[in-house]
């Protein structure tokens, strides 16, 4: 076992040792293993390149780490080379031996494996010269390439832990004050100052304080809470550990949803490895502060990221949210003073810590300071993780970063905010990305999910999709949430279906104005956000829905036909072979029809067929 | 701690954390509530007890319920307005899909010209007739007994005897639950030795006076069991009590 | 009492062995645990869990029912997982649940009648640029169409009935 850290001088010789044991020369092959590359064969390319790189022995110092995602999983599996900053994207196990030939030990580049810029049409050597990166400001996610997550020595060799040593310097009220000056604002989606937010729970008064990680990302779509913890999770302790000394908390909680395992793996092993380096526990870092972190799971229930929900599960209980009639910084969790951030707001402590609040507060706009992570998804080129100053416009991120919308389609909307959030036009593309545009908008920034829809996205299909997934997660207490909730999708399939007419529309409006005028938490009141903001943009669409009983996207099954072009039909078979419902007739080697009462419209037939001769209208 | 606030432009003075609904209720005014009980936690479920609210220097008026917003000075709050009686029939309307014959949302609906249902029935509840208010788990959990359960979430919620059973097995058949039901939608069936409820049968207790029964042995012994008493004290109904003490009241010898 | 039933009380005293008595904080931790032990929530389990943090059986129903993740049927021995979050929605995921729901002939959430598979749907696991996506027994399956979905399964069924 490890001695632990008796001061902040023994950290930083810890960290020259690690400098001394690493030679600065070596290099490393970083192995994106995030859940988009590991999803898609990373690990069994980690494990090969591995593999040959040992059988190197002592010809080339090279180390293949496996890391975190690395944000452009687009590319994926991604392989990153540092220190020369060369990325290979879409690496299958085949071209291992190829990239340790030829690049490790011959210093060439594997050109076929190098990522193009679709609008230059050069091959792009560089990270800073792949578009996806270009647009970024990667503040929180840059060591995500560069560490080996399951290793504290990796994080503390790259400056890790520094910025607690720095803090316990500095005391719990400067550590406050640099806080409270950055003007960080909490990015779990309300954007609620986090300065004022420590002050409260500093200045409530009790022995026993908690502090709180939600890693509850319940967002369909959003995954930057996920990558955070997933890999660096040592930067968000270092944040939780910082904002324990300021608010003189002495436990805390990481809250991590249930669906990502290896999150909850990772921060449990990083707690762990912090306690025996004496970064947690008794006399953290020989200082008077004691202070510890458990990890709780939640049980697959959207509604508990919400504050007073989480409590409740936390201690036990259903999620269901009650009114909060006192502040959770004075009566949160087991009734004492709670302070609860968000993982992406952790994360940003020790960087304002560090290189101090004017540095942070310089980057971004001047309500919603530093950094912003999205996960950008949907029709899009290159979907990912995407972190930009905060203000940065919708256009910069789905078109620069995000490379546009692929196959020739045009843009339709970008829904904001998670389910809650709000779905933007065309027409508000230059809108900069802030708290406060987004909402003036009718959107919202939650999270940072940014899903991009093309002009196949139908978007009452979309509304119907949030309206569903939020049905199923109302905790059922309040009547207009419960029961509200449930009708609008009813409501919307009659729309869909071909059944709903303008009284239809005139209906959804009216009852989705009581359920968010009357219900009790955020869910509830924002659920319907989906739908108003596609009625305040697309209304077309819907009327084109009721009016002509026509999906002008071609998506809702009730209002379009499956034909086959006789054109292109080349007989070939393949679509009558899979039709589920026997539908598809035809000799072979001549074109096939389909027959209208039997087509159940699954779309099979249109996804086997190698000559796109499946229409749909 | 008193407070003053203003009640539908009329000053009232009420104690501090008391709930507006309560002391609204207390001044006289008519708001509707089904899932409130001043005996049991608030949830704020039913939506129906809205109000409109101001708070002391601030300048807008929050629509919101008033059984879980508690009294606090200088309060400006309004029990009847258009906005408030939208919302309310609109709450009242999705409550009538679960309990459409239940007398109180008849009468509700009455007062709220709610006429034509416009949304299709709840026709696979569990329950029929239940809102889901969780009165009968809140009550059964504050005597102490937790035999019922909040079950599922969202519409398909569900109240009743835990792990899907049609049995209570820590039921003691005292029948609060059904005396806490808005909608009368717990099935409870006395005969004059017996009571069904929640899957079960109990032997009832008779008043030794006048025979008439009292309540469920099983509720007498965990009574009797929580007091520290003899299981057999007295088996008397709460009327040949009164009786008694008056009768010896009455009496000359006294 | 049976054998098995022992051995399964003694599996569930040694998972709430992990956590300290009466702290109904650990109920979520202790519902996870014990379900990655039998797969399911058992009557049982779930008395025993109540037992020993001090809380009561209808509270601990009450808590595993109102969450998505926990089941209190038996559970079959293969998982398909169709991710509905919103990206893989755009990309065509609920065409790829309804043949998952026809092949099977079992309705998202349920478990086929052999106890063989179960259909599962999640909001989102991350995996956002390969949707739309399927996950079969912990393996994520990317680009999926529903004629690949219906090969897959098909093909795990029909080995499991040749074994």
């Amino acid at each position: 076992m490890t001695a632990k850290l008796a001061d902040p001088g023994a950290l930083a010789r810890y960290r020259d040792a690690l400098g001394d044991l690493r030679s600065p020369r070596q290099e490393v092959i970083a192995v994106c293993v995030g859940t988009g590359c590991r999803a898609n064969g990373a690990i069994a390319v980690y494990e090969a390149l591995r593999a040959k790189v040992e059988a190197l022995g002592a010809v080339r110092e090279v180390e293949a780490r496996a890391t975190g995602c690395q944000g452009f999983c687009q590319g994926g599996p991604l392989l990153l080379l540092v220190p020369e900053g060369i990325v290979y994207e879409h690496v299958r196990i085949e071209d291992v031996s190829e990239i340790v030939e030829k690049t490790v030990l011959g210093g060439e580049i594997v050109e076929r494996l190098l990522c193009v810029d679709s609008a230059t049409n050069l091959q792009c050597r560089r990270d800073e010269e792949i578009p996806f990166y270009r647009h970024q400001q990667r503040l929180l996610l840059r060591d995500n390439g560069l560490l080996d997550p399951t290793s504290i020595d990796d994080y503390i060799a790259l400056g890790g832990y520094s910025a607690l040593s720095r803090a316990l310097e500095m005391g719990p009220v400067a550590v406050l004050e640099e806080v409270k000056r950055s003007g960080l604002r909490g990015r779990g989606g309300a954007g609620f100052p986090t300065g004022r937010k420590w002050e409260a729970c500093r200045n409530a008064s009790g022995d026993l304080k908690y502090v709180v990680c939600n890693a509850d990302e319940g967002d369909p779509g959003a995954f930057m809470d996920d990558a955070l913890l997933e890999g660096n999770p040592h930067s968000v302790l270092e944040g939780m550990i910082i904002g324990a000394l300021a608010m003189g908390a002495r436990e805390g909680h990481v809250y991590v949803r249930q669906e990502y395992p290896v999150a909850v793996e990772r921060i449990t092993r990083a707690i762990s490895q912090a306690r025996e380096l004496g970064l947690l526990g008794e006399a953290i870092l020989g200082s008077e502060l004691y202070f510890d972190v458990q990890v709780s799971r939640g049980g697959g229930a959207f509604v508990c990221g919400e504050a007073s929900a989480m409590m409740a599960s936390l201690e036990g209980r259903r999620g269901v949210p009650r009114r909060r009639l006192i502040h959770l910084s004075e009566r949160g969790l087991w009734g004492r003073p709670t302070n609860l951030n968000n993982v992406e707001t952790w994360a940003n402590v020790p960087h304002i810590v560090l290189k101090g609040s004017g540095w942070f507060s310089s980057i971004g706009t001047e309500g919603s300071t530093g950094t912003k992570i999205f996960s950008l998804v949907g029709k899009v080129s290159n979907t990912g993780l995407v972190e930009v100053p905060m203000g940065t416009t919708l256009r910069e991120i789905v078109f620069g970063a995000g490379g546009g919308i692929p196959d020739g389609k045009a843009f339709k909307a970008v829904q904001t905010g998670g389910p809650s959030g709000g779905c933007l036009p065309a027409d508000r593309l230059d809108v900069p990305v802030d708290f406060d545009t987004l909402e003036a908008e009718g959107s919202m920034m939650g999270s940072g999910g940014m899903i991009v829809m093309d002009e196949d996205t139908c978007m009452v299909d979309v509304a119907k999709y949030f309206l569903r997934f939020l049905a199923s997660e109302s905790c059922g207490n309040c009547t207009s949430c419960r029961d509200g909730l449930a009708l609008l999708h009813d409501l919307l399939g009659d729309i869909t279906e071909g059944s709903g007419t303008r009284q239809t529309i005139a209906l959804v409006e009216e009852l989705a104005d009581t359920v968010e005028a009357t219900s009790l938490c955020a869910l509830g009141t924002s659920a319907v956000n989906p739908v108003l903001s596609t009625l305040r943009y697309f209304r077309d669409e819907y009327l084109a829905h009721v009016d002509e009983k026509r999906c002008p996207a071609g998506v809702c099954k009730a209002l379009i036909t499956f034909s086959i072009d006789a054109e292109r039909c080349n007989g070939c078979t393949l679509c009558a072979a899979r039709c589920p419902q026997d539908a598809v007739i035809g000799e072979k080697k001549q074109p096939h029809t389909i027959t209208q009462g039997l087509c159940i419209k699954c779309g099979i037939c249109r996804d086997v067929c190698k000559r796109d001769a499946v229409l749909v209208q | 701690m008193n407070v003053e606030l203003i009640v539908d432009d009329v000053q009232v003075t009420a104690e501090a954390g008391e709930s507006v609904l309560d002391v609204a209720r207390h001044a006289g005014r008519d708001i509707p509530a089904l899932c409130h009980h001043e005996a049991v936690p608030t949830i704020a479920s039913c939506r129906l007890c809205l109000m409109e609210v101001r708070r002391p220097g601030r300048d807008w008026v929050q629509l919101t319920t008033s059984c879980d917003y508690p009294v606090s000075a200088g309060l400006v709050v309004v029990t009847d307005s258009a906005r408030i009686r939208k919302h309310r029939a609109m709450n009242l309307e999705l409550l009538l899909r679960r309990a459409p014959d239940a007398p109180v949302l008849r009468q509700l609906a009455a007062q709220l010209d709610v006429t034509e249902p416009r949304f299709a029935p709840v026709t696979d509840a569990p329950l029929p007739d239940c809102i889901l208010c969780e009165l009968c788990v809140r009550v059964c959990s504050a005597l102490g007994y937790n035999a019922l359960a909040a079950i599922g979430r969202g519409a398909h919620k569900s109240v009743g005897p835990p792990f899907g059973q049609m049995e209570a097995p820590d039921c003691v058949g005292c029948g609060s639950c059904y005396e806490a039901c808005p909608t009368a939608c717990i099935p409870m069936e006395d005969t004059a030795t017996t009571r069904a409820i929640w899957g079960r049968t109990f032997e009832l207790l008779a008043c030794e006076r006048c025979g008439r029964p009292i309540t469920t042995e099983a509720h007498a012994a965990t009574m009797a069991a929580k007091a520290d008493l003899p299981v057999k004290s007295d088996h008397l109904c709460d009327v040949c009590k009164r009786r008694i003490v008056s009768e010896r009241l009455a009496s000359p010898g006294r | 009492m049976s054998e098995t039933q022992a051995t399964d009380t003694g599996r569930v005293a040694a998972v709430l062995a992990r956590y300290p008595r009466h702290d109904p904080g650990d109920l979520v931790n202790i519902l996870h645990d014990l379900q990655a032990e039998f797969r399911y929530l058992t009557e049982t389990a779930l008395q025993e869990a109540a037992a020993y943090l001090g809380l009561p059986p209808a509270q601990v129903y009450g808590v595993t029912t109102f969450y998505h993740g926990f089941h209190t049927e038996p559970r079959g021995e293969h998982t398909c997982t169709v991710c509905m979050g919103t990206a893989c929605h755009v990309r065509g995921a609920p065409r790829l649940l309804e043949q998952l729901e026809r092949d099977t002939g079992v309705a998202a959430g349920g478990t086929t009648p052999d106890l063989s598979l179960n259909v599962e749907e999640v909001s989102c696991v991350g995996a956002c640029a390969i949707g739309p996506l399927v996950i079969l027994d912990g393996d994520t399956h990317g680009h999926m169409t529903a004629d690949d979905l219906s090969r897959l399964v098909t093909k795990l069924l029909d080995n499991e009935g040749r074994e």
